[in-house]
């Protein structure tokens, strides 16, 4: 199944010229969602004037930057604070006690 | 004693295979079984499937899950549970396993789940018809939760799905998206059964603690919410008087 993101990763799109400036994080959430170089569900997406910043967890450093290069790509005049972390995959330290 | 290692959305592809294992290869020394409760892939493809497997897989004790969200991205879930199941892995949807560990046996139960909300804020099956298959969906796969748990003979049951049975484990998340989170049904369908413990993921700004409305305590296991591998649970401790401990 496509979607209006897929297959248009490497060429700068007109999406923030056709949209409002309301609806930009509503873009860039469907963006990283139905993205396949993303497919992200768990940013949070802030709006500050231009800047967004992001938000949340991925699994690797190579998933953080891709977010940030889609964005870009889909609206360049958009500036990025990036505050994705990576997640930890420690071993546990204690048991919970289910009672 | 029965100690029940659990995480869900580890979203797995080849670009994370490796990141898991070490915490993996002491998974059999502080746990007795690990539950994967769905998003165990990216895009829900066959490739990915077998990157979850050579992550997930081989590890010394039994490992059993749900699929997710995502897993179903691709269309294809049926091959992508085969993929997991020709690795050994149990893959639950309505369906049960009992496992002997410890002299003890632990029934699992697991769907995916589904959205729909929760009291007070949830969808009724009315209206268009687009809006009664999905309140459909999310009773049918109930159900099937519902009937797995009541059918499973054994010591300690757990519940096991990808989509959050309470509100209370989505706290941190925005609530005008808590009907695509989860559904009371499932929570329903838990208080159903003498269950002991409901795990689940997928809120990955949710919170990791709650209760059904019938006492049987939830965790969100969402990788994001713990931080870490897995966690682990202790169940039937009372039985054997051994202490809480890694």
């Amino acid at each position: 199944m496509t979607n209006r993101f897929e297959g248009a990763a490497e060429a700068a799109s007109p999406h923030r010229a056709e949209n409002p400036e309301g609806y930009l994080e509503a873009e860039i959430q469907r963006l990283l969602t139905e993205n396949a170089r993303t497919a992200e569900q768990g940013i949070t997406i802030q709006r500050r004037e231009n800047t967004v910043v992001l938000g949340g967890e991925v699994e690797s450093a190579r998933r953080r930057e891709e977010i940030c290069r889609q964005i870009t790509t889909h609206f360049p005049d958009v500036e990025i604070l990036c505050d994705i972390g990576i997640v930890r995959a420690q071993a546990p330290t204690e048991v919970e006690e289910i009672s | 004693m029965i100690r029940v290692a659990a995480v869900g959305d580890v979203h797995v592809d080849e670009d994370v295979v490796g990141h898991y294992r070490p915490a993996l290869d002491r998974l059999p020394d502080v746990a007795d079984v690990l539950l994967v409760a769905g998003d165990l892939t990216r895009h829900g493809t066959a490739d990915e499937a077998r990157s979850f497997t050579e992550e997930f897989g081989g590890l010394g004790v039994p490992v059993v899950v749900v699929l997710g969200n995502h897993d179903h991205q691709s269309d294809q879930p049926d091959k992508v549970a085969k993929v997991i199941e020709d690795a050994g892995i149990t893959v639950l949807e309505g369906t049960s396993t009992v496992l002997e560990l410890n002299g003890h046996r632990l029934g699992v139960a697991g769907v995916k789940g589904f959205g729909g909300g929760f009291a007070g804020a949830c969808a009724s099956n009315f209206g268009e018809r687009e809006m009664k298959a999905f309140v459909n969906t999310t009773e049918v796969i109930a159900g099937r939760l519902e009937s797995a748990l009541r059918g499973t003979e054994c010591d300690a049951l757990v519940a096991l799905t990808h989509y959050a049975p309470v509100p209370d484990t989505l706290a941190g998340e925005p609530p005008e998206i808590f009907p695509f989170l989860g559904c009371y049904q499932l929570g329903r369908a838990i208080d159903s059964a003498p269950t002991m413990l409901a795990l689940h993921g997928h809120a990955h700004h949710g919170s990791e603690r709650g209760r059904t409305p019938g006492g049987v305590p939830v965790r969100n296991v969402a990788h994001p919410v713990i931080k870490q591998a897995y966690n682990v649970y202790q169940l039937l401790s009372a039985e054997t008087g051994d202490l809480v401990g890694v």
